[in-house]
């Protein structure tokens, strides 16, 4: 097979992995004799027409893998799958050629399971050392941990990588167990996601460690899946979780499965960065949740937060302090501390377009605030003089 | 960002703002930065608040340059010649070509990076051992007429000064382009926020560098509108 067509058939296997992220603040120590560099915000070379953005060579080393795992792409029982795997000078040369001419922000490899996850970690391992070593790459590398690593893979693969990551797949081992058969979940992910917590908090992983969850894959509800994420927030410093929507796949034993909507995704991840970024709390985002434990999909998960407690609202916006604001709908965490920055000049907020013009999102913060002890309740409040002339013509002309 | 673009200010402040506002094509014809400097030495706040019409102005000009920038950054391929030479065609609508180069020496210390545009070449390295004495030097980049110098004779003007020549795999966009489908996945289609995210705009600035999306989303939002018309048969 030739390397374009082992870069298609292999770069088909890892669309599903999901990694967003390319900022590391890894400082360069050469200037000059190298090629690429780390950047502290990440870069978006292409967009494809599924609107996702591509950012980094995703590929996998192989395709061969020992593992069953019931929704997976590369699993064993998928017999029609074209097997291959790339040689890791034919890869390395490969991704230099691309990042060259610009069309990627760096490596992000993975891999199935060849023979063991020790003998396809040294492999993985060899590319990723002949970039750094033989290429003098400077770049972003993502570098997936596969189950079972043992600790000396995983403590050389991190001196290469800016990034690792291993997938959960589940929240817990029960719903592990009804994804895979073959792995264990807690020796096999946690013990290894402990393992990496240890290098992070000794400074040696830039970008920090990732996970990735398949969502709806074993039936699981949101609130295990978000509860699992904050666990691993808060006890293993995981850099942040992925979610993949499930999709079931042709000659797997979830073929027939229901695939789960993509917007059930989205739903986690707004969650997920209200715990992240907005600083929300486990018990708060529970309030958003329905009977079964998942967030409705026909809702925005701030806007339930925000509706289960009433009481709250409305905030005066002149007083209201930075925890209080951005628990507001329409208001983020940028335009809650733009807003603390001019009450800090002494600039305090006397109109609605004010807060537009800093960059709230009137139209959901409307219900839950009072800008200067002033709430819209009447028409005027709502709309401009000239919305109201237009408002009144159009009533007129209308009876 | 700052540090990539060159200008050691913090990408929130308003000195960066100011600068790249500066860069705006419209900001050569009026004196809408000189209006907002004067502002910010009596009262930065003012433009800070965003309330008056300048200050909106003054900031979505800053914006917009930014984003041309990043996205320019991003969007642009290069073609690899074996003298340490990444020649790119690009159609920047403001003045941020130095910027440009600023963040591809940081990413090629070692290549001589030559961009096109309709009228001009300019060119710039950061290896002190290459230099062009006949070209006229501005800001941090060499500059040319088109027609002035052919792309053969760069290139015979920078091999004497190198002491090796760089070895330049084969290489056709169709890697890239077999790499890019291969990633597409068909059932979550969505050429809506695609496009907004590659605008034609945008892909015309970058000219030959998104040629193919350009052409692919042609084609799945044909398929999309055909199909949504047979809906109705």
């Amino acid at each position: 097979m030739s390397s374009l067509q082992k870069l298609e058939v292999l770069g088909a296997s890892a669309k599903y992995d999901t990694c967003a992220s390319t900022a590391s603040n890894r400082t360069l120590k050469r200037s000059a004799g190298y090629i690429g560099a780390p950047v502290a915000s990440g870069i978006c070379h292409s967009f494809l027409p599924d609107g996702r953005c591509v950012t980094l060579l995703k590929v996998l080393y192989t395709n061969k893998c020992i593992h069953a795992c019931n929704y997976c792409f590369n699993a064993t029982s998928c017999a029609t799958r074209q097997r291959t795997s790339f040689e890791p000078e034919e890869l390395a040369r490969l991704f230099m050629n691309l990042y060259l001419r610009n069309y990627v922000e760096g490596l992000f490899l993975s891999s199935g399971v060849c023979k063991n996850a020790e003998y396809t970690m040294e492999g993985m391992i060899q590319v990723v050392q002949r970039l750094r070593m033989k290429e003098n790459f400077e770049g972003y590398i993502h570098l997936k941990i596969l189950p079972d690593t043992p600790y000396y893979l995983i403590k050389e693969g991190i001196n290469y990588a800016d990034r690792v990551s291993v997938n959960c797949e589940a929240p817990n081992k029960s719903r592990f167990q009804e994804l895979s058969s073959t792995k264990d979940y807690k020796n096999d992910i946690l013990t290894r996601i402990a393992w990496i917590k240890g290098f992070k908090r000794q400074g040696n992983l830039p970008a920090g460690h990732t996970t990735q969850f398949v969502v709806g894959g074993a039936g699981e509800s949101d609130r295990e899946l978000l509860k699992m994420s904050v666990w691993l927030y808060d006890n293993m410093l995981l850099n942040r979780s992925y979610y993949s929507a499930f999709h079931p796949i042709q000659n797997t034993p979830l073929e027939h499965a229901p695939p789960t909507p993509v917007i059930r995704e989205h739903r986690l991840y707004q969650s997920d960065w209200l715990l992240r970024k907005y600083s929300f709390k486990f018990c708060e985002i529970e309030l958003a949740f329905d009977d079964t434990g998942n967030i409705p999909l026909a809702a925005d998960p701030k806007l339930l937060i925000a509706n289960a407690d009433p009481q709250r609202y409305p905030l005066e916006i002149n007083e209201a302090s930075y925890k209080d604001l951005v628990h507001v709908p329409g208001i983020g965490p940028l335009s809650a501390r733009r807003i603390i920055n001019l009450r800090k000049n002494r600039i305090g907020i006397e109109e609605f377009d004010q807060l537009k013009n800093i960059g709230v999102v009137l139209k959901r913060a409307r219900p839950y605030i009072t800008v200067s002890h002033k709430r819209q309740t009447q028409l005027e409040n709502f709309l401009g003089k000239k919305d109201i002339e237009v408002t009144h013509h159009v009533l007129h002309d209308w009876y | 960002m700052s540090c990539t673009t060159g200008i050691n200010l913090n990408a929130d402040s308003q000195e960066y703002f100011l600068e790249m506002a500066q860069r705006h094509r419209k900001s050569q014809r009026d004196d809408l930065v000189c209006r907002v400097k004067t502002v910010i030495e009596r009262d930065p706040a003012i433009i800070q608040n965003k309330v008056t019409k300048v200050a909106r102005e003054f900031y979505r000009r800053g914006k917009e340059v930014m984003n041309e920038l990043y996205r320019l950054n991003a969007f642009i391929r290069f073609e690899v010649y074996s003298e340490y030479l990444l020649v790119s065609e690009i159609r920047p609508e403001h003045n941020i070509i130095d910027l440009m180069f600023h963040h591809f020496w940081r990413r090629y210390p070692d290549f001589i990076i030559l961009f096109y545009d309709n009228q001009y070449g300019y060119c710039s390295t950061k290896r002190p051992d290459i230099q062009f004495s006949s070209l006229k030097y501005e800001k941090n980049y060499w500059i040319f007429k088109r027609d002035q110098y052919t792309l053969a004779e760069i290139r015979t003007c920078i091999a004497p000064q190198l002491h090796e020549l760089f070895n330049v795999d084969s290489f056709t966009p169709t890697t890239w382009e077999r790499y890019y489908d291969s990633q597409y996945i068909k059932d979550r289609k969505n050429t809506k926020m695609a496009r907004k995210a590659l605008p034609t705009k945008m892909i015309k600035k970058a000219v030959s560098g998104l040629a193919y999306e350009a052409k692919r989303l042609e084609e799945e939002e044909k398929d999309r509108q055909k199909n949504s018309l047979l809906k109705y048969l």
